[in-house]
């Protein structure tokens, strides 16, 4: 790839139309340090928010503050400090770089492997352009469409001005505010998200992503996610950047709810690469999520997850199968090098009569790292004919690093059926052996293994994503032959 | 009101014991307090007892009601040393107690950071060390008997020498209605190129709590299985930790459990993989009935460096009624990459079509059943290499469908 300088840059916003210019200070202001009932006042004030939202947000506070963190995950780090943290920056499109040459080799180089173009390049790493020129009339061309259509996809905060009424009525019904710490954190001072709403009826025409809805571009550690799908309709939603973003933040606090009504689908897809931290597990992102669906009578909710990035995960999208003949599905990709620790998997309650599960979940440790599943599978009383089936299978990648699994099986009804499998090995030598003797490298080998390890999950990522996280699965685990 | 003061449930359960006749050093005696001081029955918060709540304990009587127990039956057949513990104590007159040691100058402490454990040292009411030889190949069966609503706390110790070959049935009886509480510690050592084999028989009073351990140390070449059968009483509960020491060994783990009433059962395995070169299988099934609940957690663990470990681990459950529960966790922590380690956990019903093939064939509903349960346990009785064990399970799950 050529140089890309500053003055062919400047030469390239020229020809543009240039609506915002560069990202000024005026938005980069930020609040005190530290975590008490005023900052939260603040942060709605800000936000001009209505006060049954502030109380809520009070709330969680106080349900937060009589919590503990969690210690069960097996995970080691060192706890943040609350009382360190800024609760609301202002977005975060500031600009990081002067120029292209600044934005480090090594990542260059990455983002040159994953196929990105180079806008899309500066984009991601905040070189001193506005990113948000190209993609706009992209993103209005579709917000259109989708306005035809009666389906409202934009920001938290202005679901919260446009729609209070469907946000009040949604919000926290599924992942109550003191559901967990985290979770009760999140309520407490999120600052924006994502807010979906598809009605009856209605099939969304295209995957709806973040990368389309610009104003999320930069949205904080504690972001919220609601995706409601009213009766009948079905929508593909795609989550996460598929780029090495450099985000610094330590804590990333999300809560993500999805509610599928009556005949609903929703399909969650996640390509998760926030920055894991260097190879000696020096800084890193906590990615601290908290995931829940509820399915209705026939409803249909699938989670997707491919998890590269973050030093710590702890993450277990799930499944709440209230209404009858509803389904629950989760795939999972978790893959930790150096001294990434993940302890991720899934959730799957059934309540309703012949309700279904599918738990695929492929871990993949290298280096020093740690890569857990931890899932439930829990059949209630009235659950009768249910039927859950999961696999989980772990790859060992060198011989200090760990691979665990600890499922919990509950079951109260005698229609049941649940079967649970997991394996865990490394790569066979034959196979390898059969790859290099054909004449391909052993680093491409196991790329290629790995890949069709995983491929049952890669399946069901959406077309671009899937080629984007083969490619990322390939990065991660560059250089872990052990 | 302080709270420090207030009565906890292990101090109202001391209440109603008697401290131990056996000796136990000063040291023993203040570390074993110390883990029972201020503190309460495991409650549901702590992950090994998430599933198991036995604050019933307390309502436990142990005032020495009796009740008759129909047939106080020794399982083993073939020439072997029989020792009977009835309500707790060894009955010398009815045991054949050459080579086995049952007198002691001071009790062996604690191991583990156990209170029950702690209790069993404090409380002790039978200390029991069984040793095998090279060259002996003998069959040692404690026949435990309740007749009695009571408190036992019987300390066992199994010393396999090197090469040698031993058996050991432990068997325990309680009347039908039998109330007590049995509390067991054993401690079972497997020497270099020995092998081992016990067999254990829960065949309680329906409203028994039968709380034991078992805390096993394999050394090099050495083979160690155990059969658990836990067939009734209110609440079971096995710990089973197994140490793997030494490199070529083998590990077995079965339990076949039926499950009705109220009674409750579960079983916690811990297999330790700490050098290389190691087998180890572990297959649990049962059938749960009424209202009964059963757990199952099943650990691996693979240190660091323990390379070329299979290990396999399988939980089946068949739930029949609406009211029972089945709670099931295995679990893999592996640590080294070389390995082979897989488990598996199915809960379900009985095959419709299997009993509509039976019945076609002029079986009744409840035989097709019987037989199905029958076939599905078999796997696990095929395990058990000692022909009178085995007959007598199967003998016991016939009458569990009977009666």
């Amino acid at each position: 790839m050529g140089q890309y300088t500053e003055n062919e840059l400047a030469k390239d916003l020229e020809n543009q139309d240039y609506k915002f210019g560069f990202v000024t200070d005026v938005e980069t202001e930020t609040i005190p340090v530290g975590l008490n009932e005023d900052i939260i006042r603040l942060i709605s004030t800000k936000k001009e928010e209505p006060s049954w939202l502030l109380d809520y947000r009070l709330n969680a506070y106080r349900a937060w503050l009589k919590m503990t963190e969690p210690e069960w995950a097996h995970i080691k780090y060192e706890k943040p400090d609350f009382d360190k943290i800024t609760y609301y920056a202002a977005p975060k499109q500031a600009k990081k770089y002067e120029s292209w040459d600044d934005v480090d080799p090594e990542m260059k180089e990455t983002m040159a492997k994953l196929g990105i173009s180079l806008e899309e390049q500066k984009r991601l790493t905040g070189v001193a352009v506005d990113f948000v020129m190209d993609s706009v009339s992209v993103a209005t061309s579709f917000k259109s469409k989708l306005k035809e259509l009666g389906i409202i996809f934009c920001s938290f905060s202005e679901a919260v001005q446009e729609h209070p009424e469907l946000v009040r009525a949604h919000m926290g019904t599924i992942i109550p505010h003191t559901d967990n710490f985290y979770a009760a954190l999140n309520a407490a001072v999120f600052t924006d998200g994502s807010f979906c709403y598809i009605p009856k009826g209605v099939r969304c025409p295209m995957e709806l992503s973040t990368y389309f809805r610009i104003n999320a571009g930069g949205t904080g550690q504690f972001e919220r996610t609601l995706v409601i799908a009213d009766e009948g309709s079905y929508v593909s939603y795609l989550e996460g950047c598929t780029a090495p973003q450099r985000d610094e933040n330590q804590l990333h606090a999300a809560v993500v709810e999805l509610k599928a009504l009556k005949d609903a689908e929703i399909k969650y897809s996640t390509v998760q690469n926030w920055y894991p931290g260097d190879k000696n597990g020096v800084g890193g992102v906590f990615n601290f999520v908290t995931k829940r669906g509820l399915c209705e009578t026939n409803a249909k909710i699938s989670w997707t997850q491919v998890e590269t990035g973050s030093a710590v995960t702890w993450k277990y999208p799930s499944c709440v199968l209230k209404g009858d003949h509803s389904v629950g599905e989760f795939y999972s990709v978790a893959v930790t090098n150096n001294f990434q620790q993940a302890d991720t998997g899934t959730k799957m309650i059934h309540l309703g009569k012949n309700t279904k599960s599918t738990i695929i979940s492929k871990g993949i440790s290298a280096g020093d790292s740690h890569n857990s599943y931890r899932g439930l599978v829990q059949i209630h009383k009235n659950a009768k004919n249910s039927r859950n089936f999961s696999q989980c299978d772990s790859l060992l990648m060198t011989d200090h690093c760990g691979a665990h699994t600890f499922p919990y099986i509950e079951c109260k009804n005698p229609s049941a059926q649940i079967e649970h499998e997991a394996t865990t090995s490394k790569i066979g030598e034959d196979q390898l052996f059969y790859c290099k003797q054909r004449g391909i490298s052993e680093e491409k080998a196991i790329s290629l293994i790995v890949n069709g390890y995983c491929k049952e999950v890669l399946n069901q990522l959406p077309m671009e994503f899937a080629v984007e996280a083969q490619k990322l699965l390939a990065i991660s685990l560059e250089g872990s032959v052990g | 009101m302080d709270k420090v003061l207030t009565q906890t449930k292990f101090d109202v359960l001391r209440t109603k014991l008697s401290p131990t006749i056996f000796p136990i050093s000063d040291n023993s005696i203040s570390k074993a307090e110390a883990l029972l001081e201020h503190t309460d029955f495991p409650t549901r918060k702590i992950e090994a007892w998430k599933y198991t709540n036995v604050n019933g304990l307390n309502k436990l009587l142990l005032d020495g009601k009796s009740s008759a127990l129909t047939k106080p039956n020794s399982i083993s057949k073939e020439t072997s040393k029989k020792v009977h513990i009835i309500n707790g104590k060894i009955s010398k007159e009815h045991s054949d107690l050459a080579g086995i040691k049952t007198s002691w100058n001071e009790l062996p402490s604690i191991c583990e950071e156990d209170s029950f454990d702690a209790l069993n040292l404090l409380y002790c009411t039978a200390a029991i060390e069984l040793t095998f030889k090279d060259g002996e190949n003998k069959t040692i069966e404690l026949i435990f008997e309740n007749t009695r609503d009571t408190a036992i706390f019987p300390r066992i110790f199994i010393s396999c020498k090197e090469s040698a070959k031993g058996t050991v049935i432990l068997n325990f009886q309680g009347a039908e209605k039998n109330a007590s509480f049995i509390n067991v510690s054993t401690f079972v050592d497997v020497e270099e190129n020995a092998h081992l084999s016990i067999h254990k028989i829960q065949k309680n009073g329906s409203e028994t709590f039968d709380l034991q351990r078992e805390y096993v140390n394999q050394a090099a070449n050495s083979v160690f299985a155990i059969n658990t059968f836990p067939l009734s009483g209110r609440m079971t509960r096995n710990d089973l930790r197994i140490n793997v020491n030494g490199s070529n060994c083998e590990t077995f783990m079965n339990g076949a459990y039926t499950l009705k009433g109220k009674s409750h059962c579960d079983n916690h395995t811990t297999v330790d993989h700490k050098v290389a070169h190691c087998y180890s299988k572990e297959l649990y099934k049962g059938v749960i009935d009424d209202r009964a609940t059963n757990v199952f957690n099943g650990k691996v663990f693979v240190r660091k460096d323990a390379q070329k470990i299979n290990a396999f681990q399988s939980n089946a459950n068949i739930l029949l009624s609406e009211t029972g529960s089945v709670n099931s966790k295995p679990e893999l922590e592996i640590y080294a990459d070389d390995v082979k380690c897989s488990h598996g956990s199915t809960t379900g019903q009985l095959d419709d079509e299997a009993i509509f093939y039976l019945r076609s064939r002029g079986l009744s509903e409840k035989s097709a059943k019987e037989l199905l349960v029958k076939a599905f346990l078999g796997e696990v009785l095929e395990e058990v290499d000692n022909e009178d064990v085995r007959s007598y399970v199967e003998e016991e799950i016939e009458k569990h469908f009977s009666t």
